[in-house]
Order: structure tokens, then sequence, then C-alpha cells
């Protein structure tokens, strides 16, 4: 701001005769004006796809405050197979508005087995956050509605599947959600190789919480496009 | 009609097929066995149809 006022000031001295005073007491007014005037600066967003790792109760009784103010609240299960019964639940993903969680379960450490440090147990965390009182969404709704009826002993109500609702919008082309995302949002794929997704539970926190979070943020962006190409 | 699909069938479906999945559900054998016999020369004939079409035999059922 001290180089505009100094430019200004050195632009108004260096006017000649030919403009009247008038003009130039203006012209300075204006640009003096425009020198000292606030800059207002966009505020820089944290980028939606980079999880907060929810590590301790503390963190986990503030994501369950921010879950009590949200609409649509998009939450994905990071486990180790795709059969509901037989899953171990390695993680929990969720979206709300302008952020998304990672709340690690049950990761472990390649060289010994044991439980990395800094993890929740999934009892505590299904009643801290109160997903069966959510207003919930997902992609493939079925198997997290499954997975946590086996595992966590609850009873979700999903009001929106990005899966049925690309098959409704477009059933000739494929509805999994790295598909969908590539397609509708313009994203770049995000998956992880098959190799690691056997492997899962053996990754870091880190690893599957970026992975996560963009399944959890995607879904909630194209439940958010779906309803309204809907209307 | 997709917005009605996704709050009054799907979504409400998704509990109703999961107890399915879950528990499976109960059929007439015997309804079905009968279904089969009946269907068996209907769907012969359409095999072979369905051969004669395509210029060569192959398992449509693949």
């Amino acid at each position: 701001m001290c180089i505009l006022t100094a430019w200004a000031q050195k632009l108004v001295d260096g006017v000649d005769g030919s403009v009247s005073q008038l003009e130039l007491l203006t012209l300075k007014q204006q640009l003096l004006g425009l020198a000292t005037a606030p800059v207002e600066v966009a505020p820089v967003l944290a980028d939606p796809t980079m999880p907060i790792i929810v590590r301790d109760d503390a963190a986990l009784k503030e994501l369950a405050t921010r879950l009590d103010e949200q609409d649509v609240v998009s939450v994905d299960l990071e486990t180790t197979s795709l059969d509901p019964r037989q899953v171990v639940i390695v993680g929990v993903g969720v979206a709300i508005d302008a952020a998304t969680f990672y709340i690690p379960i049950s990761h472990r450490i390649e060289a010994d087995g044991t439980l990395r440090p800094g993890q929740l147990p999934l009892v505590e965390v299904l009643h801290a956050l109160r997903l069966e009182d959510r207003p919930l969404v997902a992609h493939n709704a079925k198997f997290e509605f499954r997975v946590l009826r086996y595992h966590g002993g609850i009873s979700c109500r999903f009001l929106w599947d990005t899966m049925i609702g690309a098959r409704l919008l477009r059933s000739d082309l494929p509805a999994d959600l790295k598909s969908v995302a590539v397609r509708e949002l313009d994203v770049p794929d995000w998956g992880l190789p098959v190799k690691e997704m056997k492997r899962i539970q053996l990754l870091s926190i880190e690893r599957v919480a970026a992975y996560c979070a963009k399944d959890c943020w995607y879904t909630r962006l194209l439940t958010l496009r779906q309803r309204e190409v809907m209307r | 009609m997709n917005t009605f699909l996704m709050h009054d069938v799907e979504m409400p479906l998704i509990a109703v097929i999961a107890a399915m999945e879950d528990n499976g559900y109960g059929v007439d054998v015997q309804h079905f066995q009968r279904l089969q016999a009946q269907l068996a020369p209907q769907i012969a004939e359409a095999k072979k149809q369905i051969g004669q079409v395509a210029g060569a035999q192959f398992n449509p059922n693949s």
C-alpha cells in the first residue's frame, strides 16, 4: 500500500500544467483514495479433501457437535473386504459442509500386527457420533447400512445414495464412485491400487484418511449435484 | 420422477433389501419347480431360435 501511495503521489506531482487545478485535485484524491483503500484479500479456504484426523475423545466430541448443525452428512466406511458380515471396520470417514474427518479404528502395524496408536474404539465412536440420528448420504448406502448394523448394532437412515442417483440419471454409464465423480465433478481418479486395498488395515492412517476423505467429499458433492439435476 | 424414485422407492428399500440379503426369504419351491417344468419347452425353443438368428449355437445364459 505504501508503494502505491508513493507511486500515486509521484504521478500527481509529475502532471504538467495542461491539466486544470480542479482536475488535478480530483485525480489526486482518486489516486490517493485508491492507494489507501483497504485491500480485500479473498479468504483462503482449507481444502476439504484434506481430512482432519480424529484421534482422541475431545476431537470426537467436537466432531459430534459439528454434526448437529448439518443437513447432510456424507459417510464412508473403510473396511477390509466387501462382505458386510466379514469385514473389519478400519476407519470411518465423514464429510460435512466444508470439511472432512477421518476416525481411525483398527489400523495395524505391519511388523507385528498390533493396533497403531492414536485410534478410537468403534463403540465409542458410534456412541459419540450417533450416526443413527443423522441425515446420512453415501455411495452404495446399503453397504454402510449393513456394516453399521452388523458391527455397530445401529440402524441408520440414509436420505440419498449417489450410486442409485447415478443409475437413475444415467443407467448406461458405470455407477461406481470413481467413475461417477470423474465424469460428473471433473476430478482426477484417486483410487488406491487393488493390492493396497487388500491390505488397507496395514496402510498408514494418513494414507487411508486422504483416500477416504475424497470418497466422502465427492459423495457429498455428487449428492448436491444429483439433487439439483433431479429437481 | 427420479426424485420420487429416490425418496419413495429406492431409499426406503435399502433396509428391506439389506434384511433380505441378511436373512434370506421364503419361496414356494414346489411352485417354482412346476414353473420350471412348464417353461422348459419354451426356453428350449427360444434357445434354438437364438442360435438360428446368430448363425451358431451358444449359451445365452453365459
